[in-house]
C-alpha cells in the first residue's frame, strides 16, 4: 500500500526524482533508508523511466490544466540538463517524451539522471523579463524611491521646525544620537508608509487560515490600536510548509501526553543538569531522519547558525558564504573571527572563482595558508525560492577541499521526495555534506534548529558551542512536537498521513507556480519549491498588494528594499500542504485582478 | 605667494556678491540650507580652507567614478592557473572538529541526563534526587497552574508560530506578555525574543556600530560579552564591580576625544545587575551617577536578578534603589525566574520599537511559542499576586544555605579550603576552592586539574552512595510521601496522576510516559549541583574562576536545604581527602 502510494508521487518538475521513487519505495517498504536512492536497485533503461514519468496521477488534476509544462520531460529538458551528451541523430527538440531508440541503449539511465541533477532546471538569471515594458518599470521604481527620499526630506525640513518634539530622539543634549540618519529616515519616512502590511498581530494557529487581530491607526502608522474585532482570512504567508501548525490531531495529542509527563519547560542550559531524555530521542531521531550519524538540537534556529559556526572556525579559518545567506548565518561568521568572503548567489563559477583566489592568495597580509575553508550555502532561499545547486557545490568542495555547510531552514520537510531535505532532492549522499543545519520552525510547526553531522563534529559542538554552555535547552512540548511531527513524516505512525502531506505541498507548490508563470508575472525561483516570490518591483505596489490582498481576505507577505534589492520588491507567497486548490485558486485570481493596477505581469504575452 | 589682504578689496566685493546671490538661489533647494550654512561659515573661516575643500571634493568625485579595483583581493602576485592548481594540491585543511581538549571532554563526560519533570525534584539513572542545579529560583518550574494553563494555549494555538514576528508571528499572547512585563519592570515598552542569549546578543548591536564606545564590565557574563564583540565597537572594560575604575576609564574615554577632536559617537556601559558568574551585586546608584554624568547610555543584563531582587521581584534595580528611568535597557532572561524560554529587553518606546527592525535574533527569527509566552505570563501573575511567599522565601532559603554549609564545612575542617563569595543575596551561590590553603597545598594551578576535582565532587553528591545519610533519606523519603499526598504548596508532583497521562487515543504511549517519568515510583537518590560550566578558550579576557554553582529554589523546604549542604560538604571533604592523602 505504501509503496504504490510513493510511486504515484507526482514528478512534474525534473522527472529526476523519478527513477528513484521505485527504488525508494522498495527501501522503505523493506523499512530501511538509503543515504542515496542510486546507490542501489535494478538499472533501467530511460525508457522505462520516462514512461513512469508520463503517468500521472489523475486525482492531481483540477480545473486548471497545466497544459505549458508538461509532466513528462521533453527530450529538450533532458539534454538542457545534460549537455555533456551528443545525440547520435538529430532530434526535434520540441518533441515531448520521445526519445529515439538508439539514443537510449547508449546510455547507463542512472549514470544520466545523476549527471542531469547537475543541472538545475531554472537558474537565477532566467527571470529577468525580456519584455519591453522592463526598462520603463526598473525607471519608475527608481523615480518613486527618488520621490519618497526627496518627499522625506521635504517633510523633515518643515517638521524640524513645526513639530520639533518629533525629533528629539535625533539630538538629545550631549548624547550621540541612537541611531544612524539613514536607519531614522528610513523608518520615519518609508517603511511607516507600509508598516499597517508587517507585525499584523494574529491569534490562535497559523495553518492554513489565521485569525487576525483588526487594528486600527489614527496617526498614520505610527501606533495602531486594536479593535477587538478578529478576522480570519486564507495564510498566504506563514512557513507551514507541511501544514504541522495545527492544535489538533496526533501531535497536539502527544505534546499533551508530553506537558503533562515532562512539564513546561527546564531553566538549565544542556551541559549544566539541562539534558533530557526528550534531547536524547529528538537528536537519534533527527540524525536518523536526515541520514547522518549524530545531532544536537537548540531552542532556536537562528541561535543554532549564530552559536554553532563559531564552534567549529576560528582566527585563519575562511568561511565563504553565498550573498543572500540569512542574518543568522552572517551573524555567525561574524562571531567566528574568521575571514568572510561572498560569492554571487547560487553561482559555482563565482564560487570557484573565490576559492581558486583566496587559496591561492592565502590569509591576508601574512599570506600563510588558511586553516581551513567551509562553504556556507541554504537549502532554499527564503526570499528568492531558489534551490542550492548541490552537486556542483560538492564537486567544487572535493576540488578544492574545503568543508560545506548546508542550512535547510526552508528545504528541510519540504524537499526531496521523503521531505529529507536537500540531498534527498538532488540524490546527493549526506556525508558530502559536512554540516547540515536545519530549523524546526518551518516544517514541523516548532520552534528551534538542528545540526546533524559525523558523531566527532557534534561533539565537538556539544563541548564548545555556546549554545549548549550558556544558554536555556529546547522546552520539552516543543521537543516532543518535533519528535512526533518526524515520525508522522518518516511513517512511524504507521499511515501515509507524512507522505501525503510531501506529496500534496509538491502538487500545491507546482500548481501556483505554473499558473502564476502562465499567467506573465515575473516569478523567482525553483519550479517545485514552496517560496514562490511574486516580483512587485515600484514600492508603492509593496503596500497596495500587502493591503488589498487583505481587504480580499488573504494574508501575504511583502516585501521591498532594503531587505531586497532596490528594484526587486516582493510578494512572498509559502505555499502548505494544508491549502486547498480552492485558497491557491484565490490567491492567483487576486493576483490577475490586482495586475491591472500594479503592472506586474510583465512576461505576458497574449495569444 | 599671494594672501588674502592681497587682494583687491573690490575683486573681493564682487565675489562677495555673485557668491551670495547663487546662494540664495540654492537655498530655495530642500536641504541646501545646511550646506550653504557649512560653505558660508568655512569661508568666514578661511577662504583657502573653502578653495581646498572644494579641490578635495572635486578629486574625491574623480576618484569615485574612476574604475574600481580592490587592492585587499587581488593578490599580491599574479599567478598561472596551473599555480593555483599546485597551491591547491599542496594545501592541507586542518580536520573540521577541533581536536578535542581535556575540558572539552570533561564537559562532554559531565552531561547527565534526566527524565520527568525539572523542578524540585529531578530524575537522573532512575533515581530521585534533589536538584540544586536548575535556575528554579522561584520553583516555577513545580506549579501545577502553568502546565494547566500550557494545556490549554496548546489547543487554542498549537506549539510553533511558524513565521517571524514580521510576518504574522506576532501572537496577542506576545503583546499581552511584553505589555505586562513593560508594565511590571517599570518601563513603557518591552520585546521579546525567543532566547535568552538572544536578547541581549542583538539588543547591544542593534545599537552600538563599529565606531561607537563600550563600557563593560569584565566580569559580565558570555552572552554580554558576545552582544559586545559582535557590535564592532571599540570595546573597553573596567574591573569587575569597581566604581573607581570604572569612573576612571569614563574620564579617560573622554580625554582621549577631546584630545583627538573625535566627534561625539554613540556611548554605552553595559553592565548586569546580578552577576552570572561571580554571585555579586552592581552597585547601580553609583552606575546611574556617572551614566548621567557622563552621558552614556545604559545597558542592564538582569537575568539572574530579574524575579529574584528586590521586595517585590523588579531585579537588581529595585534591590539597589537605582532609579529605573535611567537604565536605557533592562535585559533580563524569561528562562529562569518565569518558568519560559527567551528573553526580553525594555525601555523606551521609541527606541525599543527600533529593535523590531534592528533587533536580527528579533526580526530574523520565528517568534516564541505561544505555550512558553503564555507560561511566562501565567508565572509573572503568579509573581505578582505572592512576591512574600516566594521572594521571601527565596532569601530565606538562600540565607539559610549558606548558613547551614558554612557549619557543615567547618565541621568537615574544610572552613579555610573552601569559600562562597557573592552576596547573600544571591540565588546562586558559587562554592570554591581557596588556592594554596592547607589542604589544597598539592593542588596545581591546572585549571582543569580543578574543574576534575569538582566534578568529582558533583558526581559523588548525585550518586549519593556514600555521601547520603541512611536516617535523612528516609525522614526525606517521609518528607516526599508527605508532600505528594497533600500536594499544597509545590503541587505538581501530585498533580500528575495515572489518569492524567492517560489520554484514551493513545494509552500505551501514555503508559510508557508515565513508568518512564513519574518520580513517584523511583527510589530516592543524592543531590544534582553542577560545576559552573564555560567555553574557557573562547571566554574573554580571562576566564572566571572554577566553581560549583549551587542554585536555591524558593521550592526548597529548610531539611532539603540541610541535607544539600550535607551532602556537599561531605562530598568535598572525601574527595580532597582522597586526592591528597
Ligand atoms: C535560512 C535560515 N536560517 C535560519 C533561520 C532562523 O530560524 P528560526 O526562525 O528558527 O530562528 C531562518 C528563518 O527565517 C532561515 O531562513
Amino acid at each position: 500500500m505504501a509503496a504504490q502510494e510513493v510511486e504515484r508521487l507526482p514528478t512534474l518538475t525534473t522527472g529526476l526524482g523519478v527513477g528513484n521513487d521505485n527504488t525508494m519505495a522498495a527501501e522503505m517498504a523493506q523499512g530501511e533508508s538509503a543515504a542515496s536512492p542510486f546507490a542501489a536497485g535494478a538499472k533501467r533503461t530511460l525508457h522505462e523511466i520516462l514512461a513512469e514519468a508520463a503517468h500521472v496521477d489523475p486525482s492531481a488534476s483540477s480545473t486548471y490544466q497545466l497544459t505549458s509544462l508538461d509532466p513528462t520531460p521533453s527530450t529538450k529538458d533532458l539534454l538542457k540538463r545534460n549537455p555533456a551528451y551528443t545525440p547520435s541523430e538529430p532530434l526535434d527538440p520540441n518533441s515531448v517524451g520521445i526519445v529515439p531508440k538508439g539514443l537510449l541503449e547508449s546510455v547507463d539511465a542512472d549514470e544520466f539522471l545523476r549527471k542531469a541533477a547537475h543541472q538545475p532546471i531554472v537558474t537565477f538569471d532566467d527571470h529577468t523579463p525580456e519584455s519591453w515594458v522592463y526598462p520603463i518599470v526598473v525607471l519608475i521604481t527608481h523615480l518613486s524611491y527618488i520621490t519618497l527620499t526627496v518627499f522625506g526630506h521635504i517633510r523633515d525640513f518643515f517638521g524640524k521646525f513645526l513639530r520639533p518634539q518629533g525629533y528629539n530622539h535625533l539630538k538629545e543634549e550631549g548624547y550621540a544620537p541612537l541611531y544612524s540618519d539613514f536607519e531614522s529616515f528610513y523608518t520615519r519616512r518609508i517603511y511607516i508608509r507600509t508598516r499597517d502590511c508587517f507585525n499584523r498581530p494574529i491569534t490562535g494557529v497559523a495553518g492554513a487560515r489565521l485569525t487576525l487581530l483588526e487594528r486600527v491607526t489614527k496617526d498614520y502608522n505610527k501606533t495602531f490600536q486594536l479593535t477587538g474585532r478578529t478576522r480570519e482570512v486564507i495564510n498566504m504567508g506563514s512557513y507551514n510548509y507541511l501544514g504541522f501548525a495545527q492544535n489538533e490531531g496526533r501531535c497536539a495529542d502527544e505534546v499533551e501526553l508530553s506537558l503533562r509527563a515532562h512539564g513546561v519547560s527546564y531553566n538549565s542550559p544542556r551541559a549544566e543538569a539541562g539534558t533530557h531524555a526528550l534531547h536524547v530521542e529528538l537528536e537519534k531521531l533527527t540524525a536518523e531522519f536526515v541520514g547522518t550519524e549524530d545531532a544536537i538540537v537548540c531552542s532556536m534556529g537562528f541561535a543554532t547558525n549564530s552559536t554553532i559556526i563559531p564552534a567549529l572556525m576560528g582566527k585563519g579559518c575562511l568561511i565563504v558564504s553565498d550573498e543572500l545567506n540569512h542574518a543568522s548565518i552572517i551573524n555567525g561568521c561574524r562571531n567566528s573571527g574568521s575571514t568572510t568572503r561572498v560569492f554571487k548567489h547560487n553561482c559555482a563559477a563565482d564560487l570557484e572563482r573565490v576559492l581558486r583566489q583566496a587559496i591561492a592568495s592565502g590569509q591576508p597580509r601574512t599570506h600563510r595558508p588558511w586553516r581551513k575553508i567551509m562553504i556556507i550555502v541554504e537549502g532554499i532561499y527564503s526570499m528568492e525560492g531558489s534551490v542550492c545547486d548541490l552537486p556542483r557545490i560538492v564537486e567544487l568542495k572535493k576540488k578544492y577541499k574545503c568543508y560545506l555547510y548546508v542550512d535547510e531552514a526552508h528545504s528541510i520537510g519540504a524537499l526531496g521526495p521523503r521531505g529529507r531535505g536537500i540531498c534527498d532532492y538532488w540524490a546527493v549522499p549526506t556525508t558530502d555534506v559536512d554540516i547540515l543545519m536545519g530549523t524546526f520552525t518551518k516544517s514541523f510547526g516548532a520552534a528551534g534548529g538542528y545540526v546533524a553531522s559525523s558523531k566527532a563534529i557534534i561533539d565537538t559542538i556539544r563541548a564548545r558551542a555556546h549554545s549548549s554552555i550558556y544558554s536555556e535547552t529546547m522546552p520539552p512540548p516543543v521537543c516532543q512536537q518535533v519528535i512526533s511531527s518526524l515520525s508522522i513524516i518518516m511513517g512511524r505512525d504507521g499511515t501515509n498521513d507524512g507522505l501525503d502531506r510531501i506529496k500534496k505541498l509538491r502538487d500545491n507548490s507546482m500548481y501556483l507556480r505554473r499558473r502564476l508563470v502562465d499567467a506573465g508575472f515575473v516569478v523567482y525561483g525553483d519550479e517545485d519549491t514552496p517560496v514562490i516570490p511574486v516580483l512587485l518591483y515600484n514600492p508603492s505596489n509593496v503596500r497596495h498588494i500587502g493591503t488589498s490582498f487583505l481587504k480580499r481576505g488573504i494574508a501575504v507577505v511583502v516585501v521591498g528594499f532594503p531587505a531586497t534589492p532596490l528594484v526587486t520588491s516582493r510578494m512572498r507567497i509559502c505555499i502548505s500542504s494544508a491549502h486547498t486548490r480552492e485558497d491557491l485558486d484565490k490567491t492567483f485570481d487576486a493576483l490577475i485582478e490586482e495586475s491591472t493596477e500594479t503592472m506586474i505581469r510583465l512576461n505576458y504575452k497574449a495569444t | 605667494m599671494t594672501t588674502t589682504s592681497d587682494l583687491n578689496p573690490e575683486t573681493v566685493a564682487l565675489l562677495e556678491r555673485g557668491l551670495r546671490l547663487a546662494m540664495r538661489a540654492v537655498e530655495s533647494v530642500p536641504g541646501a540650507p545646511a550646506v550653504v550654512n557649512y560653505l558660508s561659515h568655512s569661508y568666514h573661516n578661511d577662504r583657502w580652507r573653502l578653495f581646498l575643500e572644494i579641490l578635495l571634493v572635486g578629486i574625491l568625485t574623480k576618484y569615485l567614478l574612476s574604475k574600481k579595483y580592490r587592492p585587499r583581493e587581488a593578490p599580491a602576485v599574479v599567478l598561472t592557473d596551473r599555480e593555483i592548481d599546485q597551491l591547491v594540491a599542496e594545501w592541507e585543511p586542518e580536520p573540521l572538529p577541533m581536536p578535542l581538549t581535556k575540558a572539552d571532554n570533561l564537559i562532554l563526560d559531565s552531561h547527565i541526563v534526566f527524565n520527568g519533570p525539572s523542578g524540585k525534584y529531578l530524575a537522573v539513572d532512575s533515581k530521585r534526587c534533589l536538584n540544586f542545579a536548575s535556575l528554579n529560583f522561584l520553583g516555577m518550574t513545580d506549579r501545577i497552574e502553568i502546565r494547566h494553563e500550557a494545556e490549554k494555549v496548546l489547543r487554542d494555538y498549537g506549539v510553533g508560530t511558524c513565521g517571524p514576528p514580521g510576518f504574522y508571528g506576532t501572537l496577542d499572547a506576545h503583546l499581552e506578555l511584553e505589555t505586562s512585563i513593560a508594565n511590571f519592570v517599570g518601563k513603557e515598552m518591552a520585546i521579546l525574543y525567543s532566547y535568552g542569549f538572544a536578547a541581549i546578543a542583538s539588543c547591544i548591536p542593534a545599537y552600538a556600530k563599529k565606531g561607537d564606545i563600550i563600557v563593560v564590565d569584565e566580569a559580565a557574563s558570555f552572552a554580554v560579552q558576545r552582544g559586545v564583540y559582535v557590535s564592532r565597537a571599540d570595546v573597553h572594560t573596567f574591573k569587575h564591580n569597581d566604581m573607581a575604575d570604572l569612573e576612571a576609564v569614563l574620564q579617560k574615554i573622554e580625554k582621549t576625544r577631546i584630545a583627538r577632536k573625535q566627534p561625539l559617537t554613540r556611548r554605552f556601559i553595559v553592565v548586569e545587575g546580578l552577576y552570572q558568574n561571580t554571585g555579586t551585586i552592581c552597585d547601580l546608584v553609583t552606575v546611574t551617577r556617572l551614566k548621567t554624568q557622563y552621558k552614556y547610555r545604559l545597558v542592564v543584563e538582569d537575568s539572574f536578578g530579574f524575579g529574584t531582587l528586590g521586595k517585590t521581584g523588579r531585579g537588581a534595580v529595585e534591590h539597589t534603589g537605582a532609579d529605573m528611568g535611567k537604565v536605557d535597557f533592562y535585559v533580563a532572561s524569561l528562562a529562569n525566574s518565569l518558568a519560559g524560554a527567551g528573553g526580553f529587553v525594555a525601555g523606551a518606546t521609541d527606541v525599543i520599537d527600533h529593535q523590531r527592525l534592528a533587533g536580527l535574533g528579533y526580526t530574523f527569527s520565528a517568534s516564541m511559542p505561544a505555550i512558553m509566552a503564555r507560561a511566562s505570563l501565567r508565572a509573572l501573575k503568579i509573581l505578582r499576586d505572592e512576591p512574600e511567599a516566594l521572594i521571601g522565601r527565596l532569601r530565606a532559603n538562600t540565607a539559610h544555605f549558606r548558613q547551614a554549609l558554612t557549619h557543615q564545612l567547618k565541621a568537615a575542617g574544610l572552613q579555610d579550603t573552601v569559600e562562597l563569595p557573592g552576596v547573600v543575596e544571591s540565588p546562586a551561590v558559587h562554592v570554591r576552592l581557596v588556592h594554596g590553603s592547607p589542604l589544597l597545598a598539592k593542588l596545581g594551578d591546572d585549571r582543569f586539574d580543578e574543574e576534575c576535582l569538582l566534578e568529582a565532587v558533583v558526581t559523588r553528591a548525585r550518586v549519593g552512595a556514600d555521601v547520603v545519610d541512611p536516617a535523612e533519606a528516609e525522614a526525606a523519603e517521609a518528607a516526599f510521601a508527605k508532600e505528594t499526598a497533600v500536594g499544597q504548596m509545590w503541587p505538581s508532583l501530585a498533580g500528575t496522576t495515572q489518569e492524567d497521562l492517560t489520554l484514551p487515543a493513545d494509552a500505551e504511549k501514555a503508559a510508557a510516559l508515565a513508568s518512564a517519568t513519574l518520580l513517584n515510583g523511583l527510589p530516592h537518590g543524592g543531590v544534582v549541583f553542577t560545576r559552573a560550566k564555560y567555553a574557557l578558550d573562547q571566554e574573554l579576557p580571562v576566564p572566571p574562576p572554577a566553581s560549583i554553582r549551587v542554585v536555591i529554589s524558593a521550592a526548597h523546604g529548610q531539611a532539603e536545604l540541610d541535607r544539600a549542604a550535607a551532602v556537599l560538604a561531605k562530598s568535598l571533604k572525601l574527595v580532597i581527602s582522597e586526592r591528597f592523602a
